[in-house]
C-alpha cells in the first residue's frame, strides 16, 4: 500500500489546530493499540466464559506471537543479516524439525499400539486409559506443526522472489498457527488433567505455565536474553496520509495528524478478527457449542457436545488472537524485550484488565474493555502525565470492580443457597 | 391468623420476588417459644426461600421479621445469628476439610468475648473461653452420638451423620429458635426414627422453637405440634396437623384439583 | 460476662506465669535469634549464613501469605507490594534517621551493635541506639503496611475470588508505579538540613532505587520476626479465630449463617499478613547485597512468595515453612550441585528415619527420599554432560514443579494438616490430597 493522497495545505483553519491535532493524533494511537488490546482481551474472556479461570499465561501466548513472527522473519532473510540468527544458525531448522519428526513417531506407535496391540491385550475397552485416542491427537499435531514448517518455507521462497507484502502476511498465519499449537498443547497437558480441580488449583498452574513460557522463551535456544529490533513487514516509512500541517523546507510535512498505515492496517485486522469471532460464536453450530459449555459443562455433556475439543478450539482460537496481536504489536513497537520482562507482562495485565472491566466472559465487552482502556492509557498518557498510564488502568480496573464488580457488560451471579 | 402475644417470632407479610417470579408473597408465621412447627409445601413452594430471608442469604422486599423483640430485616447473616436463630441447609454445607469437633467449636465463637490480641497472647481469660468451648463442644457431640468421630474431617463421615453435625453445629450457637431445612433427607427408616426423638429431646434439653421444614410426611405429622403449609409463595393453610391432612386445599395443592373434584 | 465464662469459672493462673505465656513469641524468638546469630553465624560461613538469612526471610513472607491465601481463602497476589511499602517506610526511617541522629550517612558497621552485623570477627557492643531505631523502622513500616492491608482488605466486602485477586494485583501495581514517580533520595546532609522534614518521606528514590541503606539486617533480626510470625501463625491456626478464618474458606456462606462476620476477619487477616509481609519488607530493604527498588518488589516476587505458599499447602504454616527452606536453598545447590554422598544421604536417612517413626507408612518416607537422591544425582549428571548452567533454569524447573505438583498433589506438600498432625497414624495426612470446593 502506497500513499494514498497527502493533504499539503490545510483544509480549514481548525483541523491546522494543534490542540485538534493532538487531540486526533491521540485518538488515532489510542484505537489502534485499544484494538490490540481488545484482540488479546477476548483470549482472556473466552477461557474465562468457558473455564472460569484467569489463564494468566495467555499474556505469555501474545509474546511468543510476537517473537515468533519476529524468529520467523529474521530466519527468512528479513532485516538483513540479522546476529540473532547467527547465533541460532539452525534454530528454524532445527528442534522444531526434530519435535516435527518426534510426534510424527509418536503417532505412528501410538497408532500401532491402539490398532493392532491394545485389541490382542484384550480387557474393557471403556477401561483402557487414556479414553481419547491418542494417535488421532498426535497426528493433528504432527500435521499441523509440518504445515507450520512448510509455511515457513514457503515465506522464505517468497522473500527470495520478493513478494513482501504477501510473505509479511504469511508470517502473521505462522505466528498464529504457532501460538494455536502452543494454546493446545497446554491446555491439553496442563489444564485438561484439572478439569475437576478447585479453580485456585488451575488459577495456580496458569501462573506456573506463565512462568515456565517467559523463562523457557530466555533460554539460548528460544529466543535468547537480548532485546532485538522487528523489522518492518509492512509500509510503515510514510505516513499513509497526513491531514493538516504545514509544508517545511524540502517538502517535509511539519505537523499534521498523520495516518500511519501500521496503525491502519493493525487496527483493520484486528476489527476483520473481531467480527469473524463474533461470528463464529453467535453464528455457528461450534459458536453455540461454546456457548452451551459455558453455560453448563455438564449438562452441555449430556446434550452430546464433544466438551473437551470445544475447550480445547477454545484456547485455540484465543492463542491465535493473542498471536495476532503479538504481529500487530511487534510491528507498530519494533522493539523487542526478552520474553520474562515487565513491559510484556504489563501489556498483557492491561489485556486483562480491559476484559475485567468490559464484563469478563463476555465476548462483545472484551472488545469494549479494549477500547476503553487503549483511550484512557493515551488520553490520560497524553493529557495528564505520561509516565502514570499504569496507574489510570489499574485504578479503572478496582472503580469497576468496586461500583460493578460483573463488568460494564457482564451479567451478576447470585450463588444458590 | 391471629398473632399470639408470646411469640418469639413473628414474620409479617413478607415477600420477595426473582425477577418476575413472586417466590414468597405475604407470607406470615408466628412462632410461641417451645413451639415445634412443621413448614411443608410442594417442590419450589418457597420453603428453603422462607429459610433464607430470615436468616438474611435474602432481603425480603416487604415485610417485617421480628425476633424476641429484635427486627431481623436488614441485618447480615452474622448478626441475625447472634440474635439467637440458627439453621441446618437443604445440601449440607459443612466445613468439609475442618474436623467434625472444630466444625462445632467453630460455631461456639459466636458467643466469645475474647479478642484476637487475646488469641494471640494467650491470655488467661481466653484460655478459660477455650476450655470451655471445649467441653460444651464435647457435651454436644456426646448428645448427637458423634464424640467418638471427633477428630475424623467432616467430609468423611456418612450422611445421616453430616446432618446430625450440622444440627449440633446450629445449635452450638445458643440459638433461640432453630430452622431444621430437610433433616431427614437420605436417612434410612431407623436413623429417621432416632432424629424423630432427637428433635424432641432438644427442643426440650435446650428450650428451642423449632421450625422445620420437611418432606417426609410421616415425619411433620408426628413430631410437629403445628404446621404451616406454603404454596406458590403463599401460605395456603396453618394448623394441627389433623386438621392440615383434612384441608382441601392442602390436598388440591399436593395432588392436583381433580382429586378434591 | 460471655457465654462460655459462665459456664466455668475462669482460671486464675500465676501473673508471672500469664505474662510469660503471652510474650513467649518474642522470648523463644530472641532465644532462637541469639543461637542463630551467635552460634550458627561464627561456625557457618558467610555463603551459608546469607542463605540462612534469605530463608528466614522468605519464611516471615509464605506463612504471612498463608494466613491470607491459606486460613481465609482469598486469593491475595499483591503480597510484594505490602512488603514494598514496609520496605521504604522502614528504608525511609533508618536513612533520615541516621541523618538527624549521627549527622551522617546509617552505617551499620559504625553505628549498629553485635546483633546487628553480618560481619565476621567485629566487636562492639551488643545493642546500640542504631539498632533500636532500625527494630523501630520495622515495627512502624509492618504497621504502615498493615494500614494499608486495611485498605486491600476492604474491597473484599463485595469481591470473590478471582476479582479479589485482580484487585490486590492492581493495588501492587499502583504502588510500584507511584514509588517509581518519587524523586531522587538525597544524599548530603546539608540538602537534608535544608529540605522541611515532612517532604523527607517523599525522597524515595524513583524507578533507580534506594540506595545508601545501611546493611542492619541479619541473622538475629531475621531470626526473630520469623520465629514470632512462626508462633503467632501458630496460635491463632490453633484458636477460635483460626477456626474462624478457616470457616470462611471452608464456605463463605455456611460460616455466616454460624455468626461469623467474615468481612471482619478477612480484613483483619489482611491486616496481620500485610504487617508481617511489610516487617520482611524492611528486613528485606537492610540486607547487604539487596538494592531496593520498586521492580524488584513487583509482582513477580509475589507469584514466588504463592509458589511458597502454594507447594507447601495452603493453609499449613509448617508446609509454608518447609517450602520455603527447600525453595530457597535449592537454586543456591542448582549453582554448583554438589553430590549426595555422603550428606544427602545421611540427611535423607535421618528425615526418613523421623518420618517412619511417626507416621503410620514405615516404608514410603524411604523409598520417596531414596527417589529424590536418585533423581538429584540424575539431573547433576545430565546437566555435566548436557554443559547446561542448572542454576539459569531455576525458574523453569520452579513452573513445572508447580504446574506438576497442581495436577498430581492439588493441596500441596502437607494441604490444611501440619507436620506434627502426622503422628495421628498418618490417617490426617493420607486424606489431607483432595479438598473439595
Amino acid at each position: 500500500m502506497a500513499c494514498v493522497g497527502r493533504f499539503t495545505q490545510p483544509r480549514n483553519a481548525l483541523l491546522s489546530g494543534p490542540v485538534l491535532e493532538k487531540l486526533l493524533q491521540t485518538l488515532m494511537d489510542a484505537l489502534a493499540v485499544g484494538s490490540l488490546y481488545a484482540l488479546i482481551a477476548l483470549g482472556y474472556t473466552m477461557v474465562y466464559g468457558i473455564l472460569k479461570f484467569i489463564n494468566f499465561a495467555h499474556s505469555d501466548i501474545f509474546v511468543l506471537g510476537a517473537w515468533v513472527s519476529f524468529s520467523t522473519a529474521a530466519a527468512t532473510g528479513w532485516g538483513g543479516p540479522s546476529g540473532w540468527v547467527v547465533d541460532h544458525p539452525l534454530h528454524v531448522a532445527g528442534w522444531v524439525v526434530w519435535i516435527g519428526v518426534g510426534l510424527a513417531g509418536l503417532t505412528a506407535l501410538s497408532f500401532a499400539y491402539e490398532q493392532w496391540v491394545q485389541p490382542k491385550l484384550g480387557g474393557d475397552v471403556k477401561r483402557r486409559v487414556p479414553h481419547v485416542d491418542v494417535w488421532k491427537v498426535a497426528a493433528l499435531m504432527t500435521c499441523w506443526l509440518w504445515t507450520i514448517i512448510g509455511l515457513i518455507n514457503v515465506v522464505w521462497v517468497l522473500k527470495r522472489g520478493g513478494q513482501d507484502v504477501i510473505g509479511g502476511g504469511l508470517i502473521l498465519i505462522v505466528s498464529m498457527l504457532s501460538c494455536g499449537l502452543v494454546g493446545f498443547t497446554l491446555e491439553r497437558l496442563a489444564y485438561k488433567p484439572l478439569r475437576k480441580a478447585p479453580r485456585l488449583n488451575v488459577l495456580i498452574t496458569a501462573i506456573g505455565v506463565s512462568l515456565l513460557l517467559q523463562n523457557v522463551g530466555q533460554a539460548p535456544w528460544m529466543f535468547g536474553t537480548r532485546p532485538q529490533s522487528m523489522p518492518a513487514l509492512l509500509p510503515t516509512a510514510a505516513p499513509l496520509l497526513t491531514i493538516g500541517g504545514e509544508v517545511g523546507p524540502g517538502g517535509v510535512v511539519i505537523g499534521g495528524v498523520k495516518v500511519w498505515a501500521v496503525d491502519v492496517i493493525g487496527a483493520g485486522t484486528a476489527i476483520v478478527l473481531m467480527i469473524a469471532l463474533d461470528w463464529l460464536v453467535f453464528r455457528t453450530k461450534m459458536g453455540r457449542a461454546m456457548r452451551a459449555v459455558s453455560h453448563n459443562t455438564n449438562t452441555a455433556a449430556l446434550m452430546g457436545i464433544p466438551v473437551d475439543r470445544v475447550i480445547s478450539f477454545t484456547f485455540v482460537t484465543g492463542a491465535m488472537l493473542a498471536a495476532a496481536a503479538g504481529f500487530l504489536y511487534s510491528q507498530k513497537y519494533s522493539g523487542l524485550n526478552q520474553t520474562a520482562t515487565m513491559t510484556w507482562t504489563m501489556l498483557g495485565l492491561k489485556a486483562f484488565v480491559a476484559a475485567v472491566v468490559g464484563g469478563i466472559g463476555n465476548i462483545r465487552g472484551a472488545m469494549l474493555g479494549g477500547l476503553l482502556i487503549g483511550l484512557l492509557e493515551f488520553f490520560g498518557a497524553a493529557y495528564i502525565d505520561s509516565s502514570m498510564r499504569d496507574v489510570y488502568v489499574f485504578g479503572l480496573l478496582i472503580l469497576v470492580l468496586l461500583f460493578r464488580p460483573s463488568g460494564l457488560l457482564g451479567k451478576s451471579v447470585r450463588e444458590k443457597v | 391468623m391471629s398473632v399470639p402475644a408470646d411469640a418469639i417470632l413473628k414474620v409479617e407479610r413478607i415477600s420477595i420476588a426473582f425477577g418476575g417470579l413472586k417466590a414468597v408473597s405475604d407470607c406470615s408465621l408466628a412462632l410461641r417459644p417451645g413451639d415445634l412447627r412443621g413448614l411443608i409445601g410442594p417442590n419450589g413452594a418457597g420453603k428453603t426461600t422462607v429459610f433464607n430471608l430470615l436468616t438474611g442469604v435474602y432481603l425480603p422486599q416487604t415485610g417485617s421479621i421480628d425476633l424476641a423483640g429484635t427486627a431481623l430485616v436488614g441485618l447480615r447473616p452474622y448478626q441475625i445469628a447472634a440474635a439467637g436463630l440458627s439453621r441446618t441447609f437443604q445440601n449440607i454445607r459443612l466445613f468439609p476439610d475442618l474436623s467434625v469437633h472444630d466444625n462445632v467449636r467453630l460455631a461456639c465463637h459466636l458467643r466469645t468475648e475474647g479478642t484476637l490480641a487475646g488469641a494471640i497472647g494467650r491470655t488467661p481469660h481466653y484460655r478459660a473461653e477455650e476450655a470451655a468451648i471445649d467441653g460444651f463442644s464435647r457435651e454436644l457431640l456426646r448428645i448427637f452420638e458423634l464424640e467418638s468421630r471427633c477428630e475424623e474431617y467432616a467430609r468423611n463421615l456418612p450422611y445421616g451423620d453430616q446432618r446430625r453435625l450440622e444440627i449440633a453445629r446450629a445449635l452450638a450457637t445458643n440459638p433461640r429458635v432453630l430452622l431444621l431445612d430437610e433433616p431427614a433427607a437420605g436417612m434410612n427408616t431407623q436413623e429417621k426414627k432416632l432424629l424423630r426423638e432427637l428433635i424432641r429431646s432438644i427442643r426440650d434439653r435446650f428450650k428451642l422453637t423449632i421450625l422445620l421444614i420437611e418432606h417426609d410426611m410421616g415425619l411433620v405429622m408426628d413430631v410437629c405440634e403445628h404446621i404451616t403449609v406454603l404454596d406458590y409463595g403463599v401460605v395456603i393453610a396453618e394448623g394441627t396437623p389433623g386438621e392440615i391432612q383434612n384441608n382441601p386445599k392442602v390436598i388440591e395443592a399436593y395432588l392436583g384439583e381433580a382429586v378434591v373434584a | 460476662m460471655s457465654y462460655f465464662t459462665t459456664r466455668t469459672p475462669a482460671l486464675k493462673p500465676p501473673v508471672a506465669k500469664t505474662v510469660l505465656r503471652s510474650l513467649a513469641p518474642v522470648v523463644i524468638g530472641i532465644g532462637v535469634a541469639a543461637l542463630l546469630q551467635f552460634v550458627l553465624r561464627p561456625l557457618a560461613g558467610d555463603y551459608t549464613s546469607k542463605i540462612a538469612l534469605d530463608v528466614c526471610t522468605n519464611i516471615i513472607l509464605a506463612v504471612s501469605l498463608t494466613i491470607v491465601n491459606g486460613f481465609t481463602g482469598q486469593f491475595s497476589i499483591g503480597h510484594a507490594a505490602f512488603m514494598a511499602v514496609g520496605a521504604y517506610t522502614s528504608a525511609c526511617i533508618v536513612y533520615y534517621g541516621s541523618y538527624y541522629i549521627y549527622g551522617e550517612l546509617g552505617n551499620a558497621a559504625a553505628q549498629g551493635g553485635m546483633v546487628s552485623t553480618m560481619l565476621d570477627g567485629r566487636t562492639a557492643p551488643l545493642l546500640t541506639g542504631g539498632d533500636l531505631l532500625f527494630a523501630a523502622s520495622l515495627v512502624i513500616g509492618g504497621v504502615f503496611a498493615a494500614g494499608c492491608g486495611y485498605v486491600v482488605g476492604l474491597p473484599s466486602l463485595r469481591l470473590k475470588g478471582d476479582y479479589l485477586a485482580i484487585v490486590t494485583l492492581g493495588f501492587g501495581e499502583i504502588v510500584r508505579v507511584l514509588v517509581t514517580k518519587t524523586p531522587a533520595v538525597i544524599y548530603t546532609a546539608e540538602e537534608i538540613g535544608t529540605t522541611p522534614t515532612y517532604q523527607l518521606p517523599l525522597h524515595l528514590g524513583g524507578a533507580i532505587g534506594f540506595s545508601g541503606l545501611p546493611f542492619y539486617t541479619s541473622l538475629f533480626w531475621v531470626g526473630l520476626f520469623a520465629s514470632i510470625t512462626l508462633i503467632v501463625a501458630y496460635r491463632l491456626k490453633r484458636s477460635t479465630y483460626g477456626r474462624a478464618f478457616l470457616s470462611i474458606r471452608e464456605d463463605e456462606i455456611a460460616a455466616e449463617a454460624m455468626g461469623i462476620n467474615t468481612t471482619r476477619y478477612k480484613v483483619q487477616a489482611f491486616v496481620i499478613a500485610a504487617f508481617f509481609a511489610g516487617i520482611a519488607g524492611g528486613l528485606f530493604a537492610h540486607t547487604s547485597g539487596v538494592q531496593l527498588n520498586p521492580g524488584e518488589l513487583g509482582f513477580m516476587k509475589s507469584f514466588e512468595i504463592i509458589i511458597l505458599v502454594v507447594l507447601g499447602g495452603l493453609g499449613s504454616i509448617s508446609g509454608a515453612t518447609i517450602a520455603a527452606i527447600v525453595l530457597t536453598t535449592v537454586p543456591e545447590l542448582l549453582r554448583e550441585p554438589p553430590s549426595v554422598w555422603p550428606y544427602g544421604i545421611i540427611g535423607a536417612a535421618v528425615i526418613g528415619g523421623i518420618i517412619a517413626v511417626f507416621s503410620r507408612r514405615k516404608l514410603a518416607p524411604f523409598l520417596v527420599l531414596g527417589g529424590l537422591c536418585i533423581g538429584w544425582e540424575l539431573l547433576r549428571f545430565g546437566a555435566k554432560q548436557a554443559g547446561i548452567n542448572l542454576a539459569e533454569y531455576r525458574m523453569v524447573l520452579y513452573a513445572l514443579m508447580l504446574i506438576l505438583m497442581m495436577i498430581l498433589r492439588p493441596a500441596g506438600l502437607m494441604g490444611l494438616g501440619e507436620i506434627w498432625d502426622l503422628r495421628i497414624g498418618g490417617k490426617k495426612s493420607a486424606s489431607a490430597g483432595k479438598g473439595k470446593r
